[in-house]
């Protein structure tokens, strides 16, 4: 019977209409082709069987939950430390910015981590030789304040810092500024006290309060005008009527961070 | 012709697409069998059973692809295997004088030419919904000479599917009971030729 129509126009024509019609108006052609397939189905089954058996299908990988959780941890102990490393760099660059700036000061900063405190007040920091550290390097911590000076002994990757308010041998010259004439210079010499330093001024010319800060040539160029401390109480010495007795209390203190930078002096080791 | 062998074998083939084909794909490139029955019984049929077999096998072959159209909404797309069937099969009828239709290969050689000009038919239904409703169209955005390579590659895989096919097809030749062409006894003797 078909072999006698020349051409399906007729139905070609109503397919082609439906090919651009609007999908609302395909919805039907799921059902008729669900009723199509229904007989169809088991041998359909037969051919994904048959491929299946010819080309099996990539295995999709397990998911292992316990080591999805240990790369989480992992990720996480990570994301800590890198954490830990930008708050020490931020702490790092605030020292840095806070420190006077001498301009013939040969020294190279490098942050340091405290890494433990001696009951003595030494402190470990965790750079050493390898990193261009020498023994005697000034110490700063965040506002331009001295920590101390590297002491001995000076490890390969790790160092200790002896607190300035510790250096006996030493009698640091200082420049007490903020007296009752404002920003009037006076030196002194300070005697280390253990828990900071004593000393003798005009009375006249100095305050509670007043910042004092290094100037004594037998420190590197670098840790010049470092705040040393504040003066923290003035007492009247009897047998000089014109001088006072000073204590000083130093600036910096164990809880103030565990950030420090070391001013080295060395040059860069060879690599 | 013998309708009831065409529907039979038609239907097979249309289910073997669906379900078995995938595991001769290379890539992107998915053979399908159909076409070649349709190239085989362009080249052999009377004339007038050529269209409507190409039509209602085309329109079986739309009812058995599943297709994502506007907002996600699956359907099945009439047309572009019965119309693109029925354009190939026109290309085709002026051929069968030209082409050695008893050897397999140009039963392969037919329905790469048809899969491709299907493949046309294909991709002007999807530009015309793309105009009309803008529906995306299953290829990458400018990636029309892309799909274009993409429809000759896979006109070319359903050509190397239909020369085996062709040849099984043949076999039998004298079931299809089409007119002229040394079609002989039948079973497994299949086609003789005319000079025999």
């Amino acid at each position: 019977m078909l072999d006698r129509l020349r051409t399906p126009l007729l139905p070609a024509l109503v397919v082609a209409g439906l090919a651009i019609a609007p999908a609302r108006w395909l919805g039907w052609t799921n059902e008729a082709a669900s009723l199509l397939w229904l007989p169809l189905r088991p041998v359909a089954h037969l051919g994904v069987a048959a491929s299946s058996w010819l080309r099996p299908p990539t295995p999709v990988p397990v998911v292992d939950v316990a080591k999805l959780a240990e790369e989480r941890d992992e990720l996480l102990a990570l994301a800590q430390r890198l954490r830990a490393e930008l708050d020490a760099s931020r702490e790092a660059i605030a020292i840095l910015e806070g420190l006077p700036r001498p301009a013939e000061s040969p020294s190279r900063p490098i942050a340091a981590e405290v890494i433990a405190v001696e009951p003595s007040g030494i402190v470990s920091i965790n750079v050493g030789l390898r990193h261009g550290v020498s023994v005697g390097d000034p110490v700063v911590a965040a506002g331009g304040r001295l920590v101390g000076r590297i002491g001995d002994p000076l490890g390969i990757n790790a160092g200790v810092v002896v607190p300035a308010a510790r250096i006996g041998v030493a009698e640091p010259r200082v420049r007490i500024e903020g007296g009752s004439s404002g920003s009037e210079t006076v030196l002194c010499l300070l005697e280390p006290t253990g828990d900071g330093w004593r000393g003798e001024v005009a009375a006249t010319r100095v305050e509670t309060g007043a910042e004092v800060r290094l100037d004594d040539p037998a420190w590197p160029s670098s840790a010049q005008g470092l705040l040393l401390g504040r003066v923290a109480s003035l007492r009247d010495v009897p047998e000089r009527p014109l001088r006072a007795s000073i204590r000083v209390r130093p600036a910096w203190s164990i809880g103030d961070g565990r950030t420090l930078v070391v001013q080295r002096s060395a040059p860069d080791p060879t690599p | 012709m013998n309708w009831v062998l065409y529907a039979i074998v038609g239907v097979v083939l249309v289910v073997l697409d669906a379900s078995f084909m995938q595991a001769l794909r290379l890539g992107e490139v998915w053979p399908a069998a159909v076409p070649g029955l349709v190239a085989f019984v362009s080249l052999w049929a009377a004339r007038p059973a050529v269209p409507w077999a190409a039509f209602l096998l085309g329109l079986l072959q739309d009812l058995s692809d599943p297709v994502v159209v506007a907002d996600g909404e699956v359907v099945r797309l009439l047309g572009p295997a019965s119309l693109g069937w029925l354009f190939g099969t026109a290309a085709l009828l002026p051929l069968r004088r030209v082409l050695l239709r008893r050897h397999p290969v140009a039963i392969g050689a037919a329905t790469v030419l048809l899969s491709f000009l299907a493949g046309l038919v294909w991709g002007a239904i999807w530009v015309a919904r793309s105009l009309l409703h803008g529906e995306a169209m299953p290829w990458p955005t400018g990636g029309g000479i892309g799909a274009i390579g993409e429809m000759g590659l896979d006109a070319v895989a359903d050509g190397l599917v239909a020369i085996p096919l062709a040849w099984l097809l043949m076999r039998v030749g004298a079931w299809w009971r089409f007119p002229g062409g040394g079609w002989s006894g039948g079973g497994s003797r299949g086609f003789q030729s005319r000079q025999r």
